[in-house]
């Protein structure tokens, strides 16, 4: 597979400038319009913020910081960084002021394009600390009016430098843009990092164009489709996948309106091609659950009456392959009208042709239910470091596998089991850290330091982080991430992690209620509760909770089953570092957090009371106090 | 009693409202007994005070739901004593109440829409065509009302039964209804009342916003001391229906009459702020 002469992303998006400069390109809601922007538009903007950029000094290889919510600005912030021959660095808008810090100063960027109020508030508060930091650049003035920092910059004010800008070196856009090479790099993405310090992965035009086209071979997309932009911008994910296929194919990006909005956004939109984490699947499979919970009674005996119908047309699917008959056909269409229709329609999946899962485990149920609704997921395989490794087409859509290795693709499983890429989209390096570089890939191959093989038929197994495959004290090995996908699948179940270890003679869990639903719950059993701790700590909902992991355990190895579990007192956070700004676990760290839970856990007592340090998001640090129940899943179950 | 001190920041502000020797009496219980302050021009002024002082009084006096018996109210040199209440809206004062009071069946949406009723030019038969000029006056009005959507961040909740919000939004709901009167005067009733830390803070945030952004006049009747010693400009203090100080909020923190009044004690140089 080969670039085309359009190799850089700057350069892609004039292709597509000269091929369709009225037509729509990027969509989003403002004042509960959806506004349109045209491909001249985006043109102009990035053109402008590009020769803005330049006035202001900067240089070829210089580090542009961008930190926000997936807007029209956040993308033509990047095109312009990239186009004026800077490198883009996204950080996550819900960063605390010390991550934040610790990416500028690692990044040395020099400028940085920043949201709104509340992002420009933290450069404010550690600029001190950042020599290299010229200018702060915002792009939505609200609540800034009193600000009169010389830092600060407004995006018009850099448009406006760009136009005069333009006046003394005519031709100097196109020019800078023509100099842009492939192999240059357009992006370092700071990879959440499930262990230790972030790190800066260096990633090329050439990475970034070739994982995009491997993962249209699949996906086959065209200008008239509609995709929704909000997977965290400043992740690989929403760069590979929707920014690329906007680029590469012409396909609008839609944005929605507010984080908080993205479902209702997502209906009017209807998009064709739906890309989402498996938490996000997963959530949106709570949300339908529990808006079943709240429906009508006529609604809800629908629903209980065509779920098997839907759920027998998912097996079919997956595990026979064999045509239906007539009766089952109608029955599903009728079904499929009834219910199925209507439900995606309410979730805003319905026109979507593709739809795909990618970044960490999502359990198999997940995969059944949203089959079942019509949806089958495609799953995705790659990574920051990786690029683009392997998917599903819509011929060979499973969930046991992660589908064909993608052209541009070379996988080898190591003796350990370890899955090794070496393919088109892989990344330079880490920034500034040729060691950790060398740790990673050898010999040109990247150690992904996932377990899997590959299957007879040529697909690939992902099985678990090999760093995470976990022995009990008998010597069993089972898969942690497994059982915290299936017992996610419930309403109730927010966030679990499990507990095991060579040490440890069975598996435990420590869960988080999803105070939403199990609150519902409460209400409309007539259990009074006031806060979150005292909901989890209810014996009834201990009871309730029971029933789930009894569920789970049914369909595991007997030793593998989950033995006890506590309700935990207070939620995850990534505030405080116990999941990633993605919401994956950070499991080691959890274990020392929870140690004394845990050593509880195997005493075999019946609970402890426990003090948990908390950080709030401004830094403050505070105590909490809870009285924890260890609950134990009986033998009967098993 | 302590004598008035003004802030010197709104002293050289116009006056934008000046209650003088206001008496307000329910038969013989007296709720507000001579009272005398004024608001100066963009500024955030806090009505505080013990329960059953006479804050919302003040308020409801302001806005027309009292009639004083005694005393006079002048907005922007105008007297408002025998004024009806809708016409005081007209003027530019708008409200938020203690409990709030929304239309709990209608969207958020339509709850601000219904606040610019008083702003419609258009008859209910042109409405219903919705042609023409009646077209382009709707599409105006949903623009305003969409910009304080924005400005108070309630997107998520634009389409949703107000009946069906949390407590939190729905006070914010409230807010935007008032601002929606396009007001400059705004009278806030314990707009944190109920709230947890996170909502207060967002609404300390909005009330600041207001002031500075739209340059309203703000009087704020709020019990969380916390906040008022933060956001207000000045403070007015009411003791049973009477005004015991009136300062800035470092002023009116060590004021003897304040502490007394807080705290019950004859005599003290306890300089404790009251809470």
């Amino acid at each position: 597979m080969e670039l085309g002469e359009a190799n850089t992303l700057p350069k892609l998006l004039i292709q597509n400038y000269h091929k369709s400069a009225e037509q729509v390109a990027m969509r989003k809601k403002d004042l509960g319009i959806w506004q349109e922007y045209t491909w001249k538009d985006s043109y102009d903007k990035v053109k402008y913020l590009a020769l803005g950029l330049l006035g202001l000094g900067l240089e070829t290889g210089d580090k542009v910081a961008i930190i926000g919510e997936n807007e029209p600005e956040w993308f033509w912030g990047e095109f312009a960084v990239q186009a004026a021959g800077g490198i883009a660095a996204g950080i996550f808008p819900d960063s605390i002021p010390s991550e934040v810090k610790y990416i500028m100063e690692h990044s040395e960027a020099k400028f940085v394009l920043a949201n709104d109020q509340e992002q420009v508030d933290k450069f404010l508060q550690i600029h001190g600390d950042l020599p290299n930091l010229k200018k702060v650049i915002y792009w939505d003035p609200k609540g800034l009016r009193n600000y009169d920092d010389p830092l600060l910059m407004s995006f018009d004010e850099l448009l406006e430098l760009g136009r005069k800008y333009e006046e003394t070196y005519p031709g100097l856009f196109e020019r800078k843009v023509n100099e842009g090479k492939s192999e240059d790099i357009a992006f370092i993405y700071y990879t959440s990092g499930t262990t230790g310090l972030p790190k800066g992965a260096m990633v090329s035009h050439r990475a970034l164009i070739l994982s995009n086209k491997a993962y249209l071979l699949n996906n086959p997309m065209t200008g008239k489709d509609d995709c929704m932009s909000f997977l965290g911008a400043a992740w690989i994910g929403e760069g590979m996948f929707n920014t690329l296929a906007h680029l590469n194919t012409g396909a609008k990006l839609n944005f929605p309106e507010e984080p908080e909005t993205v479902q209702e956004d997502m209906r009017e939109i209807g998009p064709d091609i739906i890309s989402l984490g498996p938490r996000q699947w997963e959530s949106m499979v709570r949300v339908i659950l529990s808006k079943i919970n709240d429906a009508s009674w006529l609604k809800r005996s629908f629903y209980r009456l065509f779920l098997p119908v839907g759920y027998k047309r998912a097996d079919d699917y997956f595990q026979q392959r064999r045509k239906p008959n007539l009766f089952w056909k109608l029955l599903c269409s009728i079904a499929d009208r009834l219910v199925f229709y209507p439900l995606n329609d309410r979730m805003g999946t319905l026109n979507a042709r593709i739809s795909t899962t990618g970044s960490a485990l999502m359990s198999p149920d997940t995969y059944r239910y949203w089959c079942a609704l019509g949806m089958p997921l495609r799953q995705l395989y790659g990574g920051t470091e990786a690029g683009f490794i392997s998917g599903h087409n819509s011929e060979n859509i499973s969930f046991d596998n992660v589908g064909m290795i993608a052209p541009i693709a070379e996988v080898r499983i190591t003796e350990e089991q370890e899955i090794l890429t070496r393919a088109g989209g892989q990344f330079t390096g880490y920034y500034k850290d040729p060691e950790k570089t060398k740790d990673v890939v050898r010999d040109g191959w990247f150690y992904t330091g996932d377990a899997g093989y590959i299957t007879e038929d040529g697909y690939l197994m992902f099985l678990e982080r090999v760093s995470e495959l976990a022995e009990l004290a008998g010597g069993h090995r089972y898969a942690p991430g497994y059982i915290e996908g299936r017992l996610r699948f419930s309403p109730y179940i927010k966030d679990v992690i499990t507990i095991g270890g060579v040490d440890k003679e069975y598996v435990s869990a420590l869960i988080n209620i999803d105070f939403d639903n199990v609150g519902y719950w409460a209400e409309s059993h007539g259990i009074g509760y006031t806060t979150f701790v005292d909901l989890s700590q209810k014996a009834e909902i201990a009871e309730l909770l029971k029933k789930d992991v009894e569920r789970v355990n049914r369909h595991l190895q007997p030793e593998s089953r989950v033995k006890k579990y506590v309700l935990l007192h207070k939620e995850f956070d990534p505030d405080e570092a116990e999941l990633t700004r993605t919401r994956k676990l950070r499991r080691r760290f959890m274990e020392e957090r929870y140690k004394e839970i845990i050593a509880a856990i195997y005493e075999d007592k019946e609970g402890l009371t426990v003090e948990t340090p908390v950080t709030y998001r401004d830094g403050r640090k505070g105590m909490t106090t809870a009285f924890l129940g260890i609950w134990t899943v009986g033998t009967g179950a098993a | 009693m302590k004598q008035t001190t003004v802030v010197e920041k709104s002293l050289d502000k116009k006056v934008k409202l000046t209650i003088s020797n206001v008496t307000l009496k329910f038969g013989g219980v007296i709720s507000l007994d001579d009272v005398s302050f004024e608001v100066r021009d963009g500024e955030i002024l806090a009505i505080i005070g013990p329960n059953g002082a006479g804050k919302t009084c003040i308020l409801n006096s302001i806005n027309g739901f009292y009639h004083p018996q005694l005393g006079d109210i002048c907005f922007e040199g105008s007297s408002l004593i025998r004024m009806r209440a809708y016409n005081r809206a007209k003027l530019g004062i708008a409200r938020t109440f203690q409990n709030i009071e929304l239309y709990s069946g209608l969207t958020t949406l339509d709850n601000l829409l219904a606040a610019r009723q008083i702003y419609f030019k258009h008859n209910f038969l042109a409405g219903a065509l919705y042609f023409g000029w009646a077209r382009k006056e709707e599409l105006q009005h949903r623009r305003v009302v969409e910009e304080i959507i924005d400005f108070l961040e309630m997107e998520p909740a634009r389409k949703k039964i107000v009946g069906s919000l949390p407590y939190g939004m729905r006070k914010r709901v409230e807010l935007g209804r008032a601002l929606a009167l396009e007001p400059t005067l705004l009278l806030l009733d314990e707009p944190m009342g109920g709230m947890n830390v996170e909502e207060k803070e967002d609404m300390a945030r909005f009330i600041i916003d207001i002031s500075e952004e739209r340059g309203t006049t703000i009087i704020l009747v709020e019990h969380d001391m916390g906040v008022v010693m933060d956001i207000a400009d000045r403070v007015v203090v009411l003791d049973f229906g009477r005004k015991i100080a009136d300062g800035t909020p470092d002023e009116v923190k060590v004021d003897p009459n304040v502490i007394k009044a807080y705290l019950g004690v004859e005599e003290s140089d306890d300089s404790r702020p009251p809470d």
